[in-house]
């Protein structure tokens, strides 16, 4: 295994929330077990046990970076959608500017919404307009 | 649009505007131009359809409870907060225009709106204690229940309350004096600058109003 890819295992276990672990042990768990039963029928340690074994832990490696998956992309949807809708309730709203306390802040951000508004069109009527989307983006330099 | 997807968005939508209880999946049908014979190949009725709704409300409303909100928030951002859970039950706001009644006929939704009321709890209570711990609110044990409850009262019943009192009136307007009702409650409690909070939640509530009804 390289150092990387060392590395990056090392990381998802770091992001695994507390869910992730908990499925991890209790997966674990019911391994350990059946690994027990099957020593107990077989009566001893032999290949067959050590197999079976590392058959298990290989499936158990496996729903864990399933798990890790599911987990991961459930939470960045979830961030995402909300940090969105408020962006967008931030956007039509805008109440910082009143924190700021004077009534210069406030115009400041006026100007400037009213600012992005007119980029916003001049955009549209140079897209309209069928220039190249890079001589739109010049405007960026604010 | 597939047919399925087209079927549920037009009956949220009728649902909304006329009430659960006067559409029909005939009306629903009518209203898309398609045969309640299609309508019925893809929902066998009425019950289904507002259960797979109720569904979706519940998935969204759950992960916007269950945001990560760990960073400092500052009022403005609470406000943005709750204005996105009243907005999430507007868009649904069939369930809650006519509650006691739809839940006492959909036995399956009944359980588990009981599931997400107690979720709604929870999370307001772990605000307000997180809120207290940190000496913003000044509040006993007994006071955080009732504060919690009317919070989660006026949230559950703001969207039916604010139409019976005030008669129809565009969302925004609705949705900002349902947050400026809410953050109002816990003014009473801050252990520090209760004055300067209340005029603040009033200058927010007053341009919340004015920037939104700017808007066609």
């Amino acid at each position: 295994m390289s150092k990387k890819a060392a590395a990056k295992d090392i990381n998802l276990t770091d992001k695994a929330g507390d869910v992730a672990k908990s499925i991890w042990l209790a997966g674990l768990g019911a391994y350990g077990k059946a690994f027990d039963e099957a020593v107990n029928q077989y009566g001893k340690v032999s290949k067959e046990t050590s197999k079976m074994f590392d058959d298990l832990v290989e499936v158990g490696r496996k729903l864990d970076s399933e798990s890790h998956a599911k987990l991961s992309k459930a939470k960045t949807k979830t961030t995402a959608t909300i940090e969105d809708r408020i962006n967008k309730v931030r956007g039509s709203v805008n109440l910082s500017a009143l924190n700021m306390g004077g009534s210069d802040a406030a115009k400041i951000e006026e100007l400037n919404s009213k600012i992005d508004v007119l980029s916003e069109k001049l955009d549209a009527l140079l897209d309209s307009m069928a220039v190249k989307p890079k001589a739109a983006k010049t405007r960026s330099a604010s | 649009m597939k047919t399925r997807e087209k079927i549920l968005h037009t009956s949220l939508q009728l649902f909304n505007e006329e009430g659960e209880s006067h559409v029909t999946t005939v009306d629903i049908a009518n209203e898309m131009d398609i045969s309640p014979g299609n309508l019925y190949y893809h929902f066998k009725g009425k019950e289904i359809i507002i259960e797979i709704l109720f569904e979706k409300f519940e998935d969204e409303f759950s992960d916007i409870l269950h945001a990560p909100i760990n960073k400092e928030l500052k009022i403005e951002d609470s406000w943005y907060y709750l204005y996105v859970v009243f907005e999430e039950m507007y868009h649904y706001r069939f369930i809650y225009q006519n509650l006691s009644d739809l839940l006492q006929r959909y036995e399956i939704i009944n359980k588990r709106f009981r599931k997400l009321l107690n979720l709604k709890f929870q999370t307001a209570s772990s605000i307000i204690t997180t809120l207290r711990e940190a000496n913003i609110l000044a509040i006993d044990d007994d006071a955080v229940d009732v504060l919690v409850n009317n919070i989660i009262m006026t949230i559950t019943y703001w969207i039916a309350y604010s139409n019976l009192k005030d008669g129809k009136q565009p969302e925004q307007i609705l949705l900002h004096k349902g947050v400026f009702q809410v953050l109002s409650l816990i003014a009473p409690f801050l252990s520090q600058g209760k004055l300067e909070y209340r005029e603040l939640c009033k200058q927010f509530y007053v341009k919340a109003l004015a920037s939104d009804s700017l808007k066609p």
